[in-house]
């Protein structure tokens, strides 16, 4: 828009210099040149009387001086002939010379003078004029003038140079007053934008001057400002809803469980499957919040980082893979499944905290195990892979079908198969937060020939130094 | 600080040293679910709601267990403070889940840390683990240092598990013996790669990481080497 708006301006700037300009210089040159023609000829009119006078009394003396005179004085040539072309008088200019007989012929005949072209600065050729001598009826010869146009030139170079350069200061005066325009209309709308990018950005507070530009820009300005205060305070009540409800639901919960711990030794043999089942209640709460929070925080990580918030942490997928798998290996052993880690010992290095990659991969093991079924081999693997690191958490058990595949990592979602699932269908929804906004993916895909993969591409860490 | 034998006492579990614990917590319920939990196995709680009071009743305690809210201030001022003035055991109670919290109060100086809700057995495995570690801590190393099945001789830099003599490469041996030095404590990162290499840089950490993988296929005792995700690495206690 900027450029286009220059362009338009500076177009219309030069239109109205040069119109104003041309016609000047125009003018200019042709004032100069009709008085330099008139002032010749007014010349060559008194050396016409005086040769005139010269004929009737045929003495050419007073001709010849004043032929003479005038040679010295402009330097210009000049020649007075009679009828038959005889010179009367001569100085700097001759029969020979060119052009000259084709001018007495013509001033013999009594033909209107050939006025010179309009001079222009570079003009350099002299300027030849004839008149007749006599009346116009009786012509008695004539009288030529070869005339040098070098001061009439100069004269008009100075003046076009004048008019030039006043132009030109012009221009600048206009582009100079095109470029603030713009500035003063497009500066608000920049800062606009940048308000806008803050703010989606997830910036909090988001603020953007409101004294520039138009009025219309400027009252712009204040309704994204009330705008983005608005989107901060809701951000804001929210993290603080997640952060109160941490601390007050972590509590009860916490009693609630110590309590319900204490009570086993009080429990009959009776109310030993309600006991069971009150602790799995508890416990599926646990769970449920303790993803809640997790969701939470990784809603807000999303946000920072889109905010800009670089983060250098890197980790080794193959260390922390053979680490989890250790974690993993009793659950796994209590249901029955082959659990096995990276045969290599070649570190991956992900742009992801270590924190972060073990979140995810806790999502998927435990999956892997609570839904593989008995005798299952859940696989953890880690490759760079087009520039990337690729890891993935792969059974062979039952799988999904494509359409729940598909939504698999949305919240709250539980496979239907699963009724007796505890899950709080949060798991995949976090790990996909926290990996697609370390510019990542994850991927639920149907492993071969049977089972399921939890394939994630992270961008890798940075080669570190040496 | 180590725990002050006062006997046997007859509980649950078999547990015979009844511990003075100071617990510093704001929530008056859960503090009495956790001083129930706590006097049913024969420990002693004392609790104090503010930070300020745990400064001056550390001193009767023999572990102190500390919620990182408190209403007169951040719990990690309150460990930044008790680290000043006294080693004994911290153990973290926390409403705050997030991680840098929790590497920081280790940073501080935390021996351990429970995020809330937690089980009463789990508090219960924690604090004794809690001062297990501060009892070994208080001697001097020993020449093998033995976990599980596994003898770690620092000496003859020698390692048997299960009876076998297990192959480590020089730095893979270093690795385990900066651990079992301080076996049963968290031993940050950056300190590792210091006393394995004698620089933290970026490249290092890469190389320590694949040199823990490789520990832990050739020791294959799942669990050995606990991994403190953000802080650093622990050998069980």
């Amino acid at each position: 828009m900027r450029r286009r708006l220059l362009l338009v301006l500076l177009a219309f700037s030069v239109l109205a210099v040069t119109a104003f300009a041309w016609p000047l210089l125009v003018s200019t040159a042709s004032e100069r040149t009709q008085r330099f023609v008139i002032t010749r000829t007014a010349d060559l009119d008194r050396i016409a009387d005086v040769a005139q006078q010269a004929v009737l009394e045929h003495d050419n003396a007073d001709l010849r001086a004043e032929v003479r005179a005038y040679h010295d004085l402009y330097a210009d040539g000049m020649i007075v002939v009679d009828t038959t072309g005889k010179p009367l008088a001569a100085a700097g200019l001759s029969m020979d010379d060119p052009d000259v007989p084709e001018a007495v012929t013509a001033a013999l005949r009594n033909q209107p003078a050939v006025l010179p072209h309009d001079l222009r600065p570079w003009s350099a050729d002299d300027v030849l004029l004839a008149v007749p001598i006599g009346t116009d009826t009786r012509v008695s010869g004539a009288a030529v003038l070869r005339s040098s146009v070098a001061a009439a030139a100069a004269d008009i170079g100075k003046a076009w140079a004048l008019i030039l350069a006043t132009a030109l200061a012009a221009a600048v005066v206009c582009v100079l007053l095109a470029l603030l325009l713009a500035r003063w209309v497009l500066r608000p709308l920049r800062e606009l934008e940048r308000g806008v990018l803050a703010v989606a950005a997830g910036e909090r507070d988001a603020h953007i001057g409101e004294r520039l530009g138009p009025r219309e820009l400027r009252a712009l300005a204040g309704s994204f400002n009330r705008m983005s205060a608005a989107v901060t305070a809701a951000a804001e009540q929210q993290s603080r809803l997640v952060a109160d409800a941490s601390h007050e639901l972590r509590s009860p919960i916490a009693r609630l469980r110590l309590t319900v711990d204490s009570l086993h030794r009080h429990v009959t043999p009776d109310g030993e499957a309600g006991y069971r089942r009150i602790l799995a209640e508890v416990e599926e709460l646990e769970s449920l919040f303790g993803s809640l929070l997790n969701l939470a925080a990784a809603d807000r990580t999303a946000t920072e980082l889109a905010a800009g918030a670089g983060v250098e942490d890197s980790c080794d997928a193959t260390e922390l893979l053979v680490e989890r798998r250790e974690t993993w290996l009793s659950a796994a052993d209590q249901a029955g499944v082959r659990l096995s880690a990276p045969e290599s010992d070649c570190p991956v290095q992900l742009a992801l905290p270590e924190t972060e990659l073990k979140q995810v991969l806790d999502v998927a093991i435990d999956n892997a195990i609570k839904y593989a079924g008995e005798g299952a081999h859940v696989r953890l693997d880690c490759e760079v892979a087009a520039g990337r690191g690729r890891v993935a958490i792969a059974d062979d058990g039952p799988g999904l079908p494509a359409r729940d595949r598909a939504v698999a990592t949305t919240r709250f979602w539980r496979s239907r198969r699963d009724h007796a699932s505890t899950g709080s269908g949060l798991g995949l929804a976090i790990a996909e937060r926290l990996v697609t906004a370390r510019g990542g993916t994850l991927h639920v895909l149907a492993n071969v020939p049977k089972g399921l993969v939890v394939e994630l591409t992270v961008p890798l860490a940075e080669e570190a130094g040496p | 600080m180590t725990a002050q034998p006062r006997g046997p006492v007859a509980v649950e579990g078999g547990r015979r040293n009844a511990l003075r614990v100071l617990l510093v917590e704001d929530d008056d319920n859960f503090a009495e679910s956790v001083a129930k939990v706590l006097a049913r196995l024969g420990h002693e709680p004392t609790r104090v709601s503010h930070g300020g009071d745990a400064a001056v009743r550390h001193r009767d305690a023999d572990v102190v267990l500390l919620d990182l809210m408190l209403p007169d201030g951040n719990g990690l001022d309150v460990l930044r403070g008790l680290r000043k003035v006294t080693d004994v055991p911290v153990l973290v109670l926390t409403a705050v889940g997030d991680t840098r919290t929790l590497v920081r109060a280790l940073h501080l100086g935390a021996d351990d840390y429970l995020v809330k809700p937690f089980r009463a057995d789990e508090l219960l495995a924690r604090i004794d683990a809690v001062m297990r570690r501060s009892k070994l801590s208080d001697q001097p190393p020993p020449q093998v240092v033995t976990v599980r099945d596994v003898e770690i001789d620092l000496g003859a830099r020698r390692v048997v598990a299960g009876g076998a003599e297990v192959s480590l490469t020089g730095t893979e041996f270093d690795v385990l013996a900066t651990l079992a030095r301080r076996r049963g404590t968290a031993v940050e990162r950056e300190r590792l790669m210091d006393e394995v290499y004698g620089d933290a840089s970026r490249a290092r950490s890469q190389s320590l990481g694949v040199h823990l993988t490789s520990l832990r296929r050739k020791l294959d005792r799942p669990g050995l080497i606990a991994t403190l995700h953000g802080f650093g690495y622990r050998l069980e206690g």
